[in-house]
């Protein structure tokens, strides 16, 4: 018996310590396959990179320095993206912003007209558990969905009135996780001013 | 050289010095001015120098209406306004030196420092490196 459990010993050292099994190669592993984006998460990206559209300054010579978080938030979308939004005091009805030039546009009138920005998605409560959800499709033709209520608070800039409003958001995103379609619903109607 | 031509190089030299002239200083530059200026103002005030208070004050005056042409194309209301103010209060610091009228004087520099603050709360921001931006 004891000879038996040497032998084996020996013979597993043996196995160990030979060159040829010293240089074998692992045996080749398949790349982790890339987690595919998940809606939700992209939805939480879009609302970080709109609140961050106030986070820029005004040069000592009085320059507007906005183009690197615009750039940042347009990144989002896909090439010939649409953007709509609601009636602005310059327009009646919805405004349709086609194309990454059209969005860029928006944005950096957004960045420029508001500051103190804290877009946030609404908070559900039950039995004491709190989320903010967002609600998830996957479309049969490829490409993801996601869509949620949203608190949009902002300042004017120029009167440095602070306003809550009641709002909703609706993505298509493309199999590469962009922006193809957005739809944003700001109820003006309900917003209310923070003393 | 014609008549037309002497003409012609007067106006642009005229359009020219205007430009020259017209020109903004840097936002910082003029901050730095307004600091030393204030400072300087504070100490003559104390020592009863009213004429040398006078300037100063003047001298912020004029720099508080640099202050306000760098806002007003954004429109900022708070910014311009507290310019405005600004400039309203050494307006009246400088009429109270010149009438000789220390108290009259300290009274209304004691309220600049809460516009100040006011307006560096909501527009100046310190980097990590002590120096300042300018938030819109």
């Amino acid at each position: 018996m004891r000879r038996a459990t040497f032998v084996a010993a020996l013979t597993l050292l043996a196995c160990g310590l030979s060159p040829s099994a010293a240089q074998t190669p692992p045996a080749a592993q398949a790349p982790p396959a890339a987690k595919p984006v998940q809606p939700e998460d992209l939805a939480r990206e879009w609302f970080i990179r709109l609140n961050e559209l106030d986070d820029w300054y005004i040069s000592f010579d009085g320059k507007e320095e906005n183009s690197a978080v615009v750039d940042r938030f347009v990144d989002l979308y896909a090439e010939g993206a649409h953007h709509q939004v609601g009636p602005s005091e310059t327009q009646i009805g919805a405004v349709l912003f086609s194309g990454k030039d059209a969005i860029r546009k928006w944005a950096s009138d957004f960045s420029r007209k508001y500051t103190a920005l804290n877009y946030r998605v609404e908070y559900k409560t039950k039995k004491e558990e709190p989320i903010q959800p967002i609600y998830v499709t996957v479309f049969p033709w490829g490409g993801t969905g996601a869509s949620t209520q949203f608190e949009a608070i902002y300042t004017n800039r120029e009167d440095r009135r602070q306003f809550v409003v009641p709002a909703a958001v609706f993505f298509i995103f493309d199999e590469a996780g962009k922006i193809q379609n957005l739809r944003l619903y700001i109820l003006q109607n309900e917003a209310a001013e923070i003393a | 050289m014609t008549r037309s031509d002497v003409l012609a190089t007067v106006a642009i030299a005229v359009m020219l010095s205007g430009a020259v002239v017209a020109q903004k200083r840097p936002y910082d530059v003029v901050m730095k001015d307004v600091g030393v200026t204030f400072g300087t103002l504070r100490k003559t005030l104390d020592s009863g120098d009213l004429v040398s208070v006078a300037a100063d004050a003047e001298k912020l005056e004029r720099l508080f209406k640099e202050v306000e042409d760098f806002w007003t194309p954004f429109k900022t209301k708070d910014a311009i306004d507290a310019a405005r103010r600004a400039r309203d209060a050494f307006t009246a610091v400088a009429a109270a030196a010149k009438e000789k009228d220390a108290q009259r004087a300290r009274t209304r520099v004691s309220g600049i420092g809460a516009i100040c603050t006011s307006c560096h709360g909501s527009h100046r921001e310190q980097t990590p490196d002590k120096t300042y931006r300018i938030k819109p």
